[in-house]
């Protein structure tokens, strides 16, 4: 049995016969019960990255999606695709490709990103608890701050290209066809708490293509089930988002939080994340505030 | 077996898949009680049978308009595009969800899924190899990954973003 009927069977075109045995099977035989559900992931994939087409497109839309369940199961897809970020869209523009490129180090890509991010936020632990070596943990985050800021001014560097590019891809426009749409990315960044260096601020650039901004931070050393975040315009102290419930993630043994935000709730200016551990009596601790800036391209 | 049936349901486009699952499955259990056993087929195969009755009651009960295929445009509560402001509240699900996920699996449902078409099949094959696993075991842990998940940003969004997402996820492990 292939994949390609198990396509027109979740588009509602097999035939009758074909319908019913596909339907036994999959209520009595869990081995393809789960053949069918991987089927059905990529099939969903494929709709929601724009990669299907003719009729299994047409049937996707009006049998599939006619379903709540099938909706919803859309909207996941996509979700999943902008927090993974780095599926680049068929036709983003060369600049575009090369801010993708860039951000191997998104969260999407996980590992990297988090791997970092973890361990410049556990030495930032480290070095608010200097009691004992305080000189040699110093110089060890500052060497690790160092890699951070050259991998942000490497990604400023990249956008400030791109920008360039798209500035010299316009002047060129008359000889050109119109410019495709660019794609969805999303930003990802590793936040300190403002107590340390109040000097080294983060700074995002935030172009149009970018979707959304994942914030990653050390939580610190006090633990919490559950932590809450609030997004505040630092200028005017204005409330610009409120967290879910936040709890760490463990990765490679060291605790990390991390939150996305759409970038379309962010302009240019001065941020402050601040983060509240919940007790048990369910009351927020108020605990560090980040602090970032956002550079719009 | 639950939950195949719910699937069963969900691509007939039922409207309430759960509800009739148990239907079935309550269906199944009065006929076990009544009778001792089951011998004209077997256990998963009766529960087709069943299945298709409940399926056919459900189709005669409703409004024909309710089961009409609705295009996707038209649909009242039709998927916005994933940039649409209103999609943070599934973004904020989709973070926790991810958080609650053992970091492996985390790792590997947003790298299984990566690309497209030849990369994605490529990328597959470089997961597999690197968790040495067959092909087709990949798929199935991707799968049913995934299939906690939905579960889980679904339970999340239904909640409002509540914590009763947590306990589908304890009952999925």
């Amino acid at each position: 049995m292939d994949d390609e009927l198990l396509v027109r069977y979740l588009v509602g075109t097999t035939t009758d016969e074909e319908t019913e045995s596909l339907d036994q099977l999959s209520i009595a035989d869990e081995a393809f019960a789960v053949r069918l559900r991987a089927v059905e992931h990529d099939l969903v994939d494929a709709y929601a990255s724009g990669g299907l087409s003719g009729g299994v497109l047409d049937h996707f839309t009006s049998h599939y999606l006619s379903s709540p369940a099938g909706r919803a199961k859309v909207e996941i897809a996509k979700a999943l695709r902008v927090y993974r970020g780095t599926d680049a869209a068929p036709h983003a523009t060369p600049a575009v490709r090369s801010i993708g490129a860039s951000r191997k180090w998104l969260l999407a890509a996980a590992a990297a990103l988090i791997a970092i991010g973890a361990t410049l936020a556990v030495d930032d632990v480290r070095l608010r608890q200097r009691a004992a070596d305080a000189r040699q943990g110093q110089l060890a985050l500052e060497q690790r701050e160092r890699e951070l800021q050259d991998t942000i001014g490497r990604q400023q560097s990249a956008i400030a290209d791109a920008a360039r590019e798209r500035a010299h891809a316009r002047e060129e426009a008359t000889e050109r066809e119109s410019q495709p749409a660019a794609g969805k990315y999303v930003l990802s960044i590793v936040l300190f708490p403002a107590t340390r260096d109040a000097q080294r601020v983060p700074a995002i650039a935030l172009s149009k293509s970018v979707d959304a901004v994942t914030l990653a931070l050390d939580p610190g050393p006090e633990q919490f089930a559950e932590y809450r975040a609030v997004l505040e315009d630092a200028a005017s102290d204005r409330v610009v988002w409120r967290s879910g419930p936040l709890r760490v993630a463990s990765v490679q043994g060291r605790r990390i939080l991390a939150t996305t935000v759409r970038a379309s709730l962010l302009h240019g200016g001065e941020y402050a994340l601040k983060l509240s551990g919940i007790t048990a009596t369910r009351e927020a601790k108020a605990l560090d505030t980040y602090p970032f800036r956002v550079v719009l391209e | 077996m639950r939950r195949r049936l719910v699937r069963y349901f969900e691509r007939k486009q039922c409207l309430d898949a759960d509800a009739l699952a148990d239907d079935t499955l309550n269906r199944v259990s009065r006929r076990l009680e009544e009778e001792g056993a089951i011998t004209d087929a077997s256990p998963a195969h009766y529960c087709h049978i069943v299945a298709k009755f409940v399926l056919l009651e459900y189709l005669r009960q409703i409004d024909s308009r309710v089961r009409q295929p609705i295009a996707v445009d038209q649909a009242p509560d039709a998927p916005r595009p994933a940039g649409d402001t209103d999609s943070q509240p599934l973004l904020d699900c989709l973070d926790r969800c991810l958080g609650q996920l053992d970091p492996d699996e985390a790792l590997l449902i947003l790298e299984y899924y990566r690309g497209e078409q030849r990369a994605k099949i490529e990328q597959r094959r470089r997961l597999a190899a690197e968790l040495e696993l067959s092909p087709n075991a990949l798929s199935i842990r991707a799968c049913r990954i995934r299939d906690k998940l939905e579960a889980c940003i679904t339970q999340c969004r239904d909640a409002g973003g509540r914590a009763t997402f947590r306990r589908v996820l304890s009952q999925e492990k």
